[in-house]
């Protein structure tokens, strides 16, 4: 038992870390939030291209989904980091990850908001069209306000996973939680600084976590 | 990747709970492979060749030591160097056999052996960098292990030189950063990066930082028993001349007669470390 204490619960190890940890954390806290805003905000815009039902865009738009879909968010950080440097594309590591975990998550938003988009009754937007309302308003007066509370139940947990995903920014030296917890340990020569980060990461994500089910809840209730 | 550490943070957790820490030749069974660790892809110390098999100095190293304590074989477990010291805690492996030089917040960690390689630091470049001294760094990005020395150099000079650190957690990652012109250069062991840049000629190595350090082989702590025993073997590998030996093999060079590669310290462990006991048996060699 004095083992553990000493290796994972260790305070003066905790203490001297505690700084770049936090660091560390905040972050990890911009990293979610860009990803969050940049990977929602696409993926709706998405969706919405497609219910306008131009057949051209709606092929290329699924395309891109399903290939977003397909790769694994590492290597995608991996190919922006490493591989696009090679075209004289230098992204900061920052960008690189924001841009390979968003592009995850827009994908599979866009999948949801369009779900959403769809479960609107047929009969509600031919009753606009019967009322002399054009396309554009329908869509954004009538389906979009309805599919959209339809598909954020179905992203909740997405957008859970997709903000621990941050950590994998620690491979392209983001100096996010994961990648100072590392350090620290590191040059501490001691597990302590895990066991503080991870502790870091629980009252991060659990906020997000409840807040995902309060929005789960609303939006049912909504409907 | 963070859920590979997480799992591992857990189970061992799990595994120190179970057990009770006591010092115990019974972590180090006669019959079984000798388990050490390593992050693999510090070349020359210790790489991947092409067909994927281990090779190197350290790996050479303890190749030998396994061989001399009679154990049937050896695993390489390969596991990126800031999570190493958590895996020897954990009794998931029995030394460390990655080069790792002895510090103030290691040695109060782990018990460090017989020292066997002096330490230098360098900046290792591309070959068309026109970096000259360590000024020249001030407003780049320079590359660094995380918790290496390096990262612990950088943490008390990087502002000091206005230097903006990158930590990679492999190497590898690392190395190929400077490649690709990520970053300026990549701070590591001298040896490693002469060697890397003599390897591959897109390389350079510049800025030597001297130090005073040296490579010693970690322990846990209250393994000074099994400590003892490796220290022996490293001893009559420098006393046969099989460490000059294997130090050719892989610098091209023999190692300096007062170099710690050569020189055999009195005692157990390094002198001036805790856990460094002054007095030991003559030594007796087989």
């Amino acid at each position: 038992m004095g083992d553990i204490l000493h290796l994972y619960f260790n305070l003066g190890y905790w203490w001297d870390s505690a700084p770049a940890l936090l660091r560390g954390a905040g972050r990890t806290l911009e990293l979610a939030a860009a990803t969050l805003i940049f990977g929602l905000s696409c993926g709706l815009a998405m969706a919405v291209t497609r219910a306008l039902r131009i057949a051209p865009l709606s092929v290329v738009i699924v395309m891109m989904v399903d290939a977003a879909r397909a790769v694994p968010g590492i290597v995608v950080i991996f190919l922006l980091y490493f591989a696009l440097p090679y075209a004289d594309i230098r992204l900061p590591a920052f960008v690189c990850a924001v841009l390979a975990l968003a592009s995850n998550l827009a994908a599979v938003s866009e999948e949801a908001f369009w779900a959403g988009i769809q479960a609107v009754p047929r009969g509600q937007s031919e009753a606009a069209r019967a009322l002399g309302l054009s396309r554009l308003v329908i869509l954004r007066r009538i389906i979009m306000p309805q599919g959209i509370r339809l598909g954020i139940p179905l992203l909740t947990g997405k957008a859970i996973s997709i903000t621990k995903d941050t950590a994998l920014a620690s491979v392209v030296a983001v100096p996010e939680l994961l990648n100072q917890m590392s350090t620290e340990q590191g040059v501490y020569a001691n597990p302590s600084p895990l066991m503080l980060g991870a502790i870091m990461f629980l009252l991060i994500f659990l906020p997000v976590v409840r807040g995902s089910r309060w929005l789960e809840r609303r939006f049912q209730w909504a409907r | 990747m963070s859920r590979h550490k997480l799992l591992f943070l857990i189970l061992a957790g799990l595994v120190l709970a179970r057990t009770p820490a006591r010092a115990d030749m019974a972590d180090h069974p006669s019959t079984e492979k000798l388990r050490v660790a390593a992050e693999v892809g510090f070349a020359p110390f210790n790489f991947r060749q092409a067909d994927g098999s281990v090779t190197g100095f350290s790996y050479d190293m303890s190749q030998e030591i396994a061989k001399r304590l009679g154990r049937p074989g050896y695993d390489v477990v390969d596991i990126v160097f800031a999570n190493i010291y958590a895996a020897l805690q954990a009794k998931r492996i029995e030394y460390i056999i990655g080069p790792m030089t002895i510090t103030p917040q290691r040695s109060a960690e782990m018990l460090f052996g017989e020292p066997y390689f002096d330490v230098a630091l360098a900046f290792l470049t591309r070959a068309d960098s026109r970096v000259k001294t360590i000024e020249d760094f001030r407003g780049k990005t320079v590359a660094v292990t995380s918790g290496s020395v390096q990262d612990e150099w950088m943490k008390a000079n990087a502002e000091k030189y206005g230097i903006e650190v990158s930590r990679f957690d492999k190497t590898a990652d690392a190395v190929q950063a400077v490649a690709i012109k990520r970053v300026s250069a990549y701070m590591t062991t001298s040896a490693s990066a002469l060697w890397t840049a003599k390897n591959q000629p897109v390389f350079g190595a510049d800025v030597i930082v001297k130090t005073e350090g040296v490579f010693a082989l970690p322990f846990r702590k209250d393994d000074v028993e099994f400590r003892d025993l490796v220290d022996v073997k490293l001893k009559c590998m420098k006393r046969d001349g099989t460490l000059a030996g294997i130090y050719r093999k892989w610098f091209g060079t023999d190692p300096a007669p007062d170099s710690a590669t050569v020189k055999i310290y009195p005692g157990h462990g390094a002198p001036g470390w805790p856990g460094y006991t002054p007095d030991a048996p003559p030594l007796l060699c087989d």
